[in-house]
């Protein structure tokens, strides 16, 4: 008996581990009138798996910890796709252009990843961001845009 | 036996479930070989076997990698390769090789028959002639990391002891010793700083026996746009002394849109001056043009690289300094260039390399990932969509909640829901395509049914409004 459940909690974890998944890179900063840009989803497990891109925009308080919502109608963004389906070891880019009416601007994509379907049970999914600063000059975009937040990182 | 067949049965389900081959071929006149291999994934362990034809002669080889009771195991071919500080050791082995981490200590031994490994992109192998055995221990402690390693390959005896201190402005590693029966005495040193680096580095390279030495010291400098480098280089290979040095600075313009650089490089053979430009045309293409001054001779080359989806293509001229050229100029220009393409579950690299001597070689090789008998089937990555017509879906249960996860096709084309139900594709054409739901493939738990309302067709425009799709779950 101890060695059936021995068994069955090996074959749990098997089937439970989560899927390996990455986005690169996590955090960019673009400049210009119209910023172009892009990420890389890529599945490193051996299952194939669904993303699904959602772009988002956030808020920081004075501890920065961010806040979401819907993508605000100032931030214009152009995907070249929003959902992929990948195969084993493979990975994908997706290239962006946007605009902004007002800058500094910011926006995270979150990469959502499912593994296959099943009938009954729990969907486990994977959030996984890339966010985007979006300013006139490259330098201390991310900075900047965070301080038009409210929020200074130089007083971590 | 019946209980061992169950646990068997039940661990295997995972395995099978996990089951993936990856499958490679390719030639090539830069490796001289002919070949293919395939790789199995397995949960917990891959397996590789590859076979082929390399400088006319058979060779065939086959590895497993997997964890067992903490350790990191190889058995099989491997080429064995440990660094410590500024020293290395290669040993391809044909047997087994352990490692073990904990938080300040690794230690590493193998042995087996030892030789020559083949290793291409497409296959690796190896021949063997004669034994091989060795170790590695690495302590670290506050910022310092000690190493010692030994291995005896035929009749080659190395012998290496190693520091290494990194702080978060400098590091100093040193490593002296025995390499392949022949004295070594390597160490770099360096320092940095937000704005600038100091380097200094002296190498002992021994390959088959002989031995060469480099030394360089280098400086660099970089403040975002503007950023500057100067090298200087020693070099001494079989009794000749040669030397060189090389300067050069950058400085990026519009964000980075357009790059200027300039090196100069001088040795005793004469100087040779090369300009670059480098233009960001599109966020996938940058284009590079060169102009090279040698001996009062002007030279105009380009290159460039276009990142996509369906393939990526890189054209490149890289200048090495080679200590072996006897009575020429040790800096060396070579092209190459190389273009990979995807197409599903399949890749294809083409890659040329044009030496210095002028010879044009090839690498050309494709590999693909294709499930196992017992792991279904495996979806290949859907083929990049651009274009100005979209087609937008809506995805909602018989209450108008959005469902997430759906998977419907438009054409040949899948396109998943987000968590408010809604997927957008984009199209070259507004020529009408048909739209099939697949509920067997849905994200969401549940079973899964379309409804019998639902359109069959739908048009890419320009400005589309979203293509409600109801479905129901039973």
């Amino acid at each position: 008996m101890k060695t059936f459940f021995a068994a069955m909690a090996l074959l749990m974890l098997a089937v439970c581990s989560p899927a390996q998944t990455t986005v690169t890179p996590p955090i960019s900063e673009v400049a210009g009138k119209v910023g172009h840009g892009s990420f890389t989803v890529m599945n490193t497990a051996l299952a194939p798996i669904f993303v699904t891109l959602e772009a988002r925009s956030f808020s920081v308080d004075k501890q920065g910890n961010p806040t979401y919502r819907p993508l605000d109608q100032t931030v214009h963004l152009s995907l070249d796709g929003m959902s992929v389906r990948l195969g084993p070891k493979q990975q994908r880019t997706f290239f962006y252009t946007v605009k902004c009416d007002t800058k500094p601007c910011a926006f995270t994509v979150y990469n959502t990843f499912t593994a296959g379907h099943t009938d009954e049970g729990m969907q486990v999914a994977i959030h996984l961001p890339a966010t985007v600063y979006f300013c006139d000059k490259m330098k201390d975009c991310r900075q900047d845009t965070l301080m038009a937040m409210g929020y200074d990182t130089r007083k971590k | 036996m019946r209980k061992l067949l169950f646990i068997f049965a039940l661990l295997l389900t995972p395995a099978a479930r996990g089951q993936v081959f990856q499958l490679t071929g390719g030639s090539s006149t830069t490796y001289n070989a002919v070949g293919g291999g395939v790789t199995m994934w397995l949960p917990g362990s891959a397996t590789q076997v590859g076979a082929g034809y390399a400088d006319g002669h058979f060779v065939a080889g086959a590895s497993t990698h997997f964890l067992f009771q903490g350790w990191d195991i190889f058995a099989g071919d491997h080429q064995q390769s440990i660094t410590a500080g500024a020293g290395s050791v290669a040993a391809p082995i044909r047997g087994l090789t352990a490692s073990k981490k904990t938080k300040h200590q690794a230690f590493l031994i193998f042995a087996g028959a030892a030789g020559d490994l083949f290793s291409a992109p497409y296959f690796t192998s190896m021949t063997t002639n004669h034994f091989g055995t060795g170790y590695q221990y690495t302590a670290t402690f506050g910022g310092v990391e000690l190493d010692s390693l030994g291995a005896i390959i035929g009749a080659r005896k190395s012998e290496l002891e190693s520091a290494t201190w990194k702080q978060k402005h400098f590091n100093l590693a040193g490593t002296t010793g025995l390499l392949q029966n022949q004295f070594l005495l390597n160490g770099t040193a360096g320092i940095f700083t937000k704005y600038i680096s100091l380097n200094g580095a002296r190498q002992d390279y021994i390959f088959q026996g002989e031995k060469s030495t480099v030394e360089n010291i280098g400086a660099g400098f970089n403040a975002g746009a503007l950023s500057a480098n100067a090298s200087q280089f020693r070099g001494v290979a079989d009794g000749n002394r040669t030397s060189g040095w090389t300067t050069g600075a950058g400085y990026q313009l519009w964000d980075g849109a357009v790059g200027l650089r300039g090196m100069y490089f001088r040795s005793a053979f004469g100087a040779s001056e090369t300009f670059s430009v480098s233009e960001r045309v599109t966020p996938r293409l940058r284009i590079v043009e060169n102009v090279t001054q040698q001996k009062g001779n002007f030279t105009i080359d380009g290159g460039g690289t276009y990142v996509g989806n369906r393939f990526t293509a890189t054209v490149d001229w890289q200048e090495y300094f080679m200590p072996d050229l006897v009575g020429r100029s040790p800096f060396e220009r070579a092209l190459t260039a190389s273009v990979t393409f995807n197409v599903r579950n399949a890749g294809a690299t083409l890659a040329t390399l044009l030496t210095p001597n002028g010879r044009i070689k090839y690498t050309a090789y494709a590999d693909t990932y294709v499930n196992g008998p017992l792991g279904g089937s495996v979806p290949g990555q859907q083929a990049p969509r651009t274009g100005r017509y979209t087609v937008a879906l809506l995805v909602v249960d018989p209450h108008g909640d959005p469902v997430a996860g759906a998977t419907v096709y438009v054409g040949k084309e899948l396109c998943i829901t987000d968590t408010l139900g809604t997927c957008l594709m984009r199209f070259h054409s507004t020529k009408p395509l048909p739209v099939l739901v697949v509920c067997s493939e849905f994200g969401t738990p549940g079973r899964w049914a379309a409804s019998a309302e639902n359109p069959v067709t739908t048009a890419p425009s320009s400005d589309p409004a979203y293509v409600k799709i109801t479905v129901n779950r039973q």
